[in-house]
């Protein structure tokens, strides 16, 4: 009798495990450490953990500002993250201009000009009732359009000193004799990680985003105003794009316009996939999820380029990866069964 | 013009107007011949022979692919993988092609093309009742992952007699590329006379009510989405005779323009309302003004930004009844 009424608490708690799609998220990360550590022997060491801690950090911020995007509405993504970076990399380089005196002017030039274009794309979305996907494509068309007259392929400046430091250089210390390297961006990065946990999970902020992603209908007729909420989610989203553009100039010294817009790297795509694997949707999810899917992608991603793949490969995997994860998550959650009209 | 979705009873002259007045397509055919108009200023020759050829070069595959884009949309889905199929089709037929084999690799590449982004996008979102967005979105990465695969840099062999066949008359008279237009136009008219086209309006309008009068929703929805995969195969064909190159980045201007242009047609991204002719007008704006910022001497270091912003404006501007209807609601 006894053993039945624990066996069936164990059947509740793994139960509970397999439903939390961020400890699936997590688990698939660890599997896929396994997996490296299996294919290339000394896969798991410190400091190869911390290189791809360091290189998540740049998709993770740009999945910090999806997240919010892809809380607050069922259909809302922002497409703009990498023209909004690439906007924070020329920016901050031009008023940079090796100078370290010029670093909070920089700072603010950059979050102003992500803030501008985020608006934007919030008023489109929020206001004038444009599809986000289309509004945030058609933006970052634009705004590229605006890099190229503004610039015309000239690019002036170059990192300082004290952003490089923090760009790429490593926070030092020692434990029993072995010295420990973290990155400076990591470092920035938990600050973030709790911020944005404590914003979506413990304030009212993050509680009407989550109402607003559930149902906007019903979060107007409460009396939130969804309008300028929406708005302001957009600006924030293009805010932390930009801000992440300037740590990414950091980290590679000199602009390049290809940072965000280039192929290699295409950062509306990992960010999404990044949330998707986090389980985040339309008023569900914590950003805790989204670093677990950056994790994940940037550790397949460091696989497959040691394995020889080239970017279209490492490209069509990530897709097939996105597609089955979807599969899994719809046909788990019950949802692909019921009809449903969003 | 067609006026599927005007329940009005027809007879006197006057019910015949209202009837065109009401129709979704025509504020975007007033914009059209306000653009025409324009463009004919600007142009020279611009009702000779050749000045429409060359114009419906590039019109024709954007064309095809609202055509494409707008079936889905109206069957409560939409295609993101559109621009990655187009690149997909160019870069494999491109590849694979020699002056011998040219009808079976063009063959294959539509095969691939339908399978890919038809069934495949159909099969998740219709079958396994997956969110469209995210997983027509999942599968351009594939799609445009095997075309940066199979062709890293731009290239390929391209027959010439494909790409001059793209460029002349056929018996002399009528523009190669407006044939395919009228063949395409000729196919999507004989889908519309089918139930079929029906129950995809029946699915995008109200889902559950779909269920419940016997429609199989998931059958149809995947239906949509092949249907619109041939539009888009036809739609390759003709970037790969007008580019004669494979490129993996040819495809991708297509996605953003088809969207803006199904929008600005008077087609609901909430599904089942609009037709394909506000489509056809939309994607005939686009193109259209994309000549002017040509003929106006644009720089070219403004192109793409113009043509941002005319996507932009025009959305908006679609936007402005929409937001008076809401008024209504309440």
């Amino acid at each position: 009798m006894n053993e039945k009424v624990s066996n069936n608490k164990v059947k509740t708690v793994l139960k509970r495990i397999f439903f939390n799609k961020v400890i699936v998220a997590y688990l698939l990360v660890l599997a896929l450490f396994i997996v490296g550590e299996i294919i290339l022997p000394g896969f798991i060491t410190f400091s190869h953990m911390m290189a791809v801690f360091q290189a998540s950090f740049f998709v993770g911020i740009i999945a910090l500002a999806q997240t919010f995007v892809v809380i607050s509405g069922r259909e809302d993504f922002d497409l703009s993250v990498g023209a909004t970076l690439t906007v924070g990399v020329l920016i901050g380089a031009a008023v940079l201009n090796g100078k370290n005196e010029n670093f909070f002017f920089a700072l603010a030039a950059v979050l102003a000009a992500g803030f501008i274009f985020g608006t934007i794309n919030g008023f489109g979305v929020a206001y004038l009732g444009i599809a986000p996907i289309i509004m945030t494509l058609a933006m970052a068309m634009v705004i590229e359009g605006i890099l190229l007259f503004t610039t015309k392929g000239f690019l002036y400046g170059k990192a300082s000193p004290v952003l490089e430091i923090i760009g790429k250089d490593f926070l030092k210390f020692t434990v029993a004799g072995h010295v420990m390297k973290i990155p400076w961006v990591n470092i920035i990065w938990v600050i973030l990680i709790v911020a944005a946990v404590l914003i979506l999970n413990r304030t009212s902020t993050g509680f009407v985003l989550r109402g607003i992603g559930t149902n906007a209908r019903a979060a107007e007729l409460l009396g939130i105003r969804v309008k300028i909420i929406k708005t302001l989610v957009y600006s924030f989203s293009g805010m932390i794009s930009s801000f992440m553009g300037l740590l990414l100039l950091g980290y590679v010294g000199t602009p390049n316009i290809s940072l965000g817009l280039g192929h290699k790297v295409n950062y509306p795509m990992l960010s999404i996939v990044a949330v998707i694997i986090g389980g985040i949707g339309g008023g569900q999810g914590s950003y805790v999820g989204a670093v677990a899917g950056s994790f994940f992608l940037v550790t397949l991603n460091s696989i497959l380029t040691t394995l020889g793949f080239d970017d279209g490969s490492r490209m069509a995997i990530t897709g097939f990866v996105l597609l089955i994860l979807l599969i899994i998550y719809t046909r788990r959650a019950g949802g692909g069964r019921v009809l449903k009209k969003g | 013009m067609n006026t599927n979705n005007n329940i009005s009873k027809a007879g006197s002259a006057k019910s015949f107007w209202l009837k065109i007045y009401k129709d979704t397509s025509f504020p975007s055919f007033l914009v059209l011949v306000m653009i025409v108009i324009l463009n004919v200023i600007l142009q020279p020759n611009f009702f000779s022979v050749s000045v429409v050829r060359t114009n419906f070069m590039t019109f024709t595959p954007l064309i095809l692919v609202t055509i494409a884009q707008s079936i889905v949309i109206i069957s409560g889905s939409i295609d993101f993988s559109a621009g990655a199929s187009l690149s997909f089709f160019t870069c494999m037929t491109a590849f694979f092609m020699t002056d011998k084999n040219v009808a079976l690799v063009i063959i294959l590449g539509f095969t691939a093309v339908i399978i890919g982004n038809g069934f495949l996008n159909g099969f998740m979102i219709g079958k396994l009742r997956l969110q469209p967005l995210i997983t027509t979105y999942a599968t351009q990465a594939i799609m445009l992952g095997f075309a940066m695969y199979i062709m890293p840099v731009a290239g390929g062999y391209v027959p010439r007699f494909l790409y001059k066949f793209y460029n002349s008359n056929f018996l002399k008279v009528l523009p190669v590329p407006i044939l395919i237009l009228i063949i395409g136009v000729a196919i999507w008219i004989l889908i519309s006379k089918t139930t079929l086209y029906r129950y995809i309006y029946a699915v995008g309008g109200n889902e559950e009510g779909a269920y419940a009068s016997g429609i199989n929703v998931s059958n149809i929805k995947m239906f949509a989405h092949v249907i619109a995969s041939i539009f888009i195969g036809i739609a390759g064909i003709c970037i790969l005779m007008l580019s004669a190159t494979g490129e993996w980045r040819s495809g991708s201007p297509y996605l953003i323009n088809s969207l803006a242009a199904a929008i600005i047609g008077g087609i609901s991204l909430r599904g089942g309302k609009g037709d394909v002719w506000g489509a056809i007008c939309g994607a005939l704006i686009i193109g259209f003004l994309n000549n002017i910022i040509f003929f106006a001497r644009v720089s070219s270091y403004y192109q793409i930004f113009a043509k941002g912003m005319i996507i932009l404006l025009a959305l908006s501007i679609a936007s402005i009844p929409k937001l008076f209807e809401e008024k209504y609601k309440f």
